[in-house]
């Protein structure tokens, strides 16, 4: 891909960026606190679609790398009284070694199997947070993590400060996708989803690729679970079930748009939303989630992205637009 | 005059009773009202509206000679943490300032970095009995905490004599996980053997593997600990599998939702050690204690939750705390609150233990509770008066 997309992707990016954080700081607490969710959500959604959507392997042990990521951070700032900014990248190179060492494990299978040995390693991964308790406050959760520090020049509250650094946190990550993607490895990552075993026909390294993917987006599951657990100053167990984490990142991927990188951050937006949204009447908020994905995955199966694609180019042209319908193979 | 006799037709005149320029003082109601925790939240959360409403009908509040009404903003947490702290942050965005709730376990301690720090928010903890989340600063509870709970076991153990016992407990309940240790020791120096520590999680509902081991031990008593769906499934697929001891629970358990997974007569005998709740109160006939069941029948067709008398308490703890402080600064109510004599609050239901010089709270902002133990007879608890006085 040209240089020059790239760099275009860049500055849109930060654009957007600069953008959604002037007008996430002009929200009261409440507010910025959901936009704050959403990009932590977000993040997480674009690291999972680096492997979902370019690999096509669905990892359902991201729910525990989140948990692992935030255990991590929680430790290192609350027990071994490190500074926030050393204890962010310690958490992801611990997440994404744990991610190195379950991608070696499960990418002996392929497909359903590839599933269901991740959705065991994820069970494992909650049971050690709430068995190692001495580490992790186990169910009664890991109290008291310091919040991310704030430099005193920086003329925002620690609310405001937060939001920045979830936004800032989902830049860095989109745009290192975006890199991953562009790469050799990310060329052989779409080989590999499209027919696994021509890749290998054609000599790709598809060993070396799948974990990268893996790894890249371990890594990045990691960071953000360090930020959520400091914004949150406390972590349990049961945010990193796999039956909530672990399918939540499906669904946002799935309702985004998988492959497309910015698909996903607005299936977070969309879906980070929508449950506070509905608080007045919350008792129908996980039935409109569930409604939510029936309909893109019947009508929709591309994602939002893929309705926004197709919105703009009915603008451009004045054409009449339909979603791809299910089973519809990418370009 | 019963407290909340002809409370429709108060209500009603309340906007008559109450002047037109009294100021609104919003009450933050932090309960799961819907989810897995709603049968234990929505009855706190309509017993926190009966309270408003009996309050504003008797015209309000009097703060340094003004008059004020209280208002209500309700906001679900679904028993989940964080939507939990998202709810909070909602209510101190509207500028809520005084906060009753929550519920759960899970809920309590991720809201109480939060509150803890800020000098803007006055909590008073009307449900979860986690240990830690109370500071007595501005951070109080008028519930029990697990380790209250467990003074009751032990008085049963003590007044029964059991020889062993094997504790089936829920693992995600961090409260009971967090005391078990505690308890299985208090236990052992009276002579009980622990025959085993089981685990389950709520929404299990086949425990034939666990029970076929418990029975096999045959201890003298099974305690169970967490939820009352999974203790009444528990206990009736015990009784199945042959288990000939007691029964003993350690759970708010309203008997419509234990009666939806076992028979009244599987249930007969059964104790339950909790500090006594509406229906044991209602028992032991509390005047009160009926006027607020027979308020919240007749508003909302079914009897009060267990836990509605302490949601009815942290209102009245809340007004009672601000007419003596005079103020409606929080540091200033804090300061009440902390100072509060059970005296002070004469419309209390629950039956709370004075703290030296009277006061409600000790010195971490939380209350003792009475030990209580009741025991399942026809159609639901009664207080076990041979066991604890």
């Amino acid at each position: 891909m040209p240089r020059t997309d790239l760099l275009r992707v860049t500055v849109a990016a930060v654009a957007l960026f600069l953008v959604a954080a002037t007008l996430a700081l002009r929200l009261d607490d409440y507010l910025l606190y959901v936009v704050t969710l959403g990009a932590i959500f977000a993040t997480l959604a674009v690291s999972f679609d680096v492997l979902l959507g370019y690999t096509g392997y669905l990892s359902l042990a991201h729910g525990a790398l989140f948990g692992v990521g935030a255990y991590a951070c929680g430790i290192l700032t609350a027990h071994h009284g490190w500074p926030f900014w050393a204890a962010l990248p310690a958490a992801g190179l611990v997440a994404g070694a744990a991610g190195a060492v379950i991608a070696l494990l499960a990418f002996r299978t392929r497909g359903l199997y590839f599933a269901v040995l991740t959705l065991g390693i994820g069970l494992i991964g909650h049971q050690l947070f709430l068995v190692l308790a001495g580490l992790t406050g186990g169910v009664g959760g890991f109290v008291g993590i310091p919040s991310p520090g704030r430099p005193d020049w920086v003329p925002l509250d620690q609310n405001g400060w937060n939001a920045l650094l979830a936004l800032a946190l989902l830049l860095a990550t989109f745009l290192a996708a975006q890199l991953f993607v562009r790469s050799r490895l990310g060329a052989a990552c779409l080989a590999v989803r499209e027919d696994l075993t021509l890749a290998q026909a054609l000599g790709i390294r598809v060993g070396q690729a799948r974990l990268a993917a893996f790894v890249f987006s371990a890594i990045f599951t990691g960071f953000a679970g360090a930020l959520f657990a400091a914004i949150s100053n406390f972590v349990a167990p049961e945010s990193f079930t796999v039956l909530g984490a672990g399918f939540q990142l499906v669904a946002l991927v799935v309702v985004g748009g998988m492959g497309t990188l910015w698909g996903p951050i607005l299936g977070a937006a969309l879906l980070t939303a929508l449950p506070e949204a509905l608080r007045v009447a919350s008792g129908y908020s996980l039935m409109a989630y569930g409604v939510l994905l029936l309909v893109f995955v019947i009508f929709a199966p591309r994602g939002l992205a893929s309705l926004a694609t197709a919105g703009l180019a009915r603008l451009r042209t004045g054409a009449g637009f339909r979603a791809a319908p299910a089973g519809e193979r990418r370009p | 005059m019963k407290p909340f006799s002809g409370i429709g037709a108060a209500c009603a005149l309340a906007m008559l009773a109450t002047p037109l320029w009294a100021d609104e003082i919003v009450v933050g109601d932090l309960h799961p009202i819907t989810g897995p925790a709603n049968f234990y939240g929505l009855p706190e959360s309509r017993a926190i509206q009966l309270a408003v409403e009996e309050i504003n009908a008797a015209g309000g509040l009097s703060v340094g000679g003004e008059s004020h009404t209280f208002r209500i903003q309700t906001e679900d947490t679904q028993a989940n943490p964080t939507v939990g702290v998202s709810a909070l942050k909602k209510l101190v965005s509207s500028d809520v300032r005084f906060v009753i709730g929550p519920l759960s376990s899970g809920v309590g301690p991720a809201l109480f970095p939060i509150i803890d720090r800020s000098d803007a928010i006055t909590q008073i903890i009307d449900g979860t009995i986690a240990e830690g989340v109370t500071n007595g600063r501005n951070i109080f509870r008028n519930q029990a905490t697990v380790s209250q709970y467990d003074v009751s076991v032990v008085a049963l153990f003590k007044a029964k004599g059991y020889g062993s016992v094997t504790m089936m407990t829920d693992r995600f309940h961090a409260g009971f996980v967090g005391t078990q240790p505690a308890l299985a020791a208090s236990l052992k120096e009276l002579g009980a053997e622990i025959a085993g520590e089981e685990g389950y999680k709520l929404g299990d509902t086949d425990f034939s593997a666990t029970l076929t081991r418990v029975a096999s031990r045959n201890p003298d008593v099974l305690l169970i600990r967490g939820y009352p769906a999974e203790g009444a499934l528990i206990t009736k697929q015990a009784r199945q599998l042959g288990f000939e001891g007691q029964v003993v629970w350690e759970m708010v358990s309203p008997p419509s939702t234990v009666l939806k997974n076992i028979s009244a007569a599987e249930m007969e005998g059964v104790y339950n050690c909790i500090p006594a709740t509406t229906e044991d109160y209602i028992a032991l006939g509390n005047e009160k204690a009926i006027a607020l069941e027979e308020a919240y029948r007749a508003r909302f067709n079914e009897p009060a939750g267990e836990l509605s008398v302490l949601s009815y308490d942290a209102v009245h703890i809340l007004k009672a705390a601000i007419e003596k402080a005079g103020s409606l600064e929080n540091a200033a109510v804090n300061a009440a609150l902390a100072d509060l004599t059970v005296e002070e609050v004469p419309q209390l239901i629950s039956d709370y233990v004075p703290g030296e010089g009277g006061q409600l709270f000790d010195d971490k902002g939380q209350v003792t509770l009475r030990s209580a133990v009741s025991v399942w007879q026809g159609e639901g608890w009664h207080p076990a008066t041979d066991v604890i006085r």
